[in-house]
């Protein structure tokens, strides 16, 4: 019996999140705490090494933390809610060739919505209405993923998220080695979600045009929790913890 | 890495692609197989038969001989090795000197046994790989009674195997562009490097892919959409009968 999500939006409450990788000597995160609100765009910014990646695997249980909770919608990540809590968040990873490990991308995209239990017809048909939604149509679905450029891939990662319908989108460095077409291509369809979206990513100016309100983290500490341009004019903050935008470059 | 050579002959139109599916095609390919690894030693005629069998198999899927040639020589080092020490190893009356080391008859003929044995099972192998799609093998592997470990390492594998040749070429262009001529062992050096380097990277690769698999839902087995293919147990009796038979006459030959 299938228990997929169908696109109600989730929101997301973490409590005094702390977490250290195993023989780690400093903490990854440390008290973090935050409250998102379902259909909110959010992003979650800081430098490499800040802990942006490590927090977004506690969404759906990948990590376990070392003290403090998880909740999504009213719902715990704790081990034994897994199997839901995974059909209501939908994890995109940085490397969209990490996410695309089946033979095609219909079968990419129909992975999740299987392993959940739904049945090849159901699973197929969410697997075609996810990858049309991405921009991926008839031909593209038997495509194997070392045949497409780096666009296509991350659109076809995201895809195989979104054919589980899940509450919560969440986006680990979405636009990363992406042209200026397949940035646009990313922000366009984020932009049109109802789900709840957090978007985690160093590109701040891409944060800003897709979700209003920021969280900036570094060395594993939440820093600041203001509106994206609020954040996006504070120089002073962005140059401290390390973020520095791409007009910049002309400026200084 | 160019990815087209896998499927290079897949697209072609032969009696063997018209007349069989993917998974019959595995089918004949074990079945061979399996006669000429398991067949009786000394049984030269009923290795002929089965030479003949699988010689009407690439005649009947059309495929360039210079090209299955090189396919099959791929795999030649794997067999060709082991059997070269038999000469020197099996006692006999020595029929030829190369220079300090005596071979044996009774070993040479062992020797192209295997070779023989061998070349046999790897034709058979390669001429049903190169007319039949990766993914079309995926399938028709999906419908044999094989451990699901095995299975999901296939898929994964041919999956995976040409982002790995990338990296592998791409480090290997780096260190050649900051080595200017270097000699051929530090070139063989470098290149035994790169392939610890790409073996730690593989090792990464796979942690992340499994936690992207756990985050959709992976339990213990890859689903697919399609089903499993699959063939009749009248047709895989018929295709094990055909071998089968060879094989027995293979062991009267022997005892007889």
């Amino acid at each position: 019996m299938s228990c997929l999500g169908s696109d109600a939006a989730w929101g997301l409450e973490i409590a005094g999140l702390d977490y250290r990788y195993p023989g780690a000597s400093a903490p990854a995160l440390s008290g973090i705490s935050m409250t998102i609100e379902p259909g909110e765009h959010v992003a979650i910014v800081g430098p490499n090494g800040a802990g942006k990646s490590t927090l977004l695997l506690h969404l759906n249980g990948i990590l376990e933390p070392t003290a403090g909770s998880v909740r999504v919608g009213s719902m715990a990540v704790l081990p034994e809610n897994l199997p839901e809590v995974r059909t209501r968040v939908g994890l995109v990873f940085q490397d969209p060739d990490d996410q695309l490990f089946m033979p095609t991308l219909l079968e990419d995209a129909a992975f999740g919505p299987l392993c959940h239990g739904a049945s090849r017809d159901e699973a197929e048909e969410r697997a075609r209405r996810a990858l049309l939604s991405v921009g991926l149509g008839e031909v593209d679905a038997g495509r194997a993923a070392h045949h497409l450029s780096g666009g296509e891939k991350r659109r076809a990662a995201l895809a195989t998220v979104l054919s589980l319908e899940p509450g919560l989108l969440a986006l680990d460095e979405p636009t990363e080695s992406l042209d200026g077409r397949g940035r646009r291509q990313i922000a366009e369809i984020l932009r049109a979600r109802s789900q709840t979206v957090i978007v985690v990513t160093h590109d701040v100016e891409f944060a800003a045009a897709v979700c209003r309100r920021m969280l900036l983290i570094d060395r594993g500490t939440l820093i600041a929790d203001r509106p994206a341009a609020d954040i996006l004019n504070d120089t002073d903050l962005l140059l401290e913890h390390g973020l520095e935008l791409a007009r910049w470059l002309h400026d200084r | 890495m160019g990815f087209a050579h896998l499927d290079r002959y897949a697209g072609r139109e032969s009696w063997l692609t018209e007349h069989t599916s993917p998974s019959q095609r595995i089918w004949i390919a074990l079945a061979a197989a399996f006669a000429a690894g398991l067949m009786p030693a000394g049984a030269w005629r009923a290795l002929a038969v089965l030479a003949v069998v699988i010689a009407l198999g690439v005649w009947s899927a059309r495929l360039p001989v210079g090209a299955l040639a090189r396919r099959i020589g791929q795999a030649l080092p794997f067999f060709l090795l082991p059997a070269l020490a038999l000469p020197i190893s099996v006692p006999g009356p020595t029929v030829l000197e190369v220079g300090p080391v005596s071979l044996s008859g009774p070993g040479l003929l062992r020797a192209a046994e295997i070779v023989a044995r061998a070349t046999l099972a790897v034709s058979a192998v390669a001429v049903v790989v190169s007319v039949t799609r990766a993914t079309d093998l995926l399938r028709g592997l999906d419908g044999l009674p094989l451990p699901r470990l095995v299975k999901s390492s296939l898929s994964l594998g041919y999956r995976y195997v040409y982002l790995l040749n990338d990296e592998l070429d791409r480090t290997a262009r780096a260190i050649r562009s900051r080595m200017g001529d270097a000699s051929r062992l530090r070139l063989w050096r470098a290149r035994a490097s790169t392939l610890a380097h790409l073996l730690w990277r593989a090792h990464d690769r796979g942690t992340r892919i499994h936690a992207a698999m756990l985050s959709r839902g992976y339990r213990d087995r890859l689903p697919m959409l399609q089903p499993a293919a699959t063939v009749s147990p009248v047709w895989a009796l018929a295709i094990a009968g055909l071998f089968a038979a060879i094989w027995l006459g293979g062991l009267m030959e022997v005892i007889g």
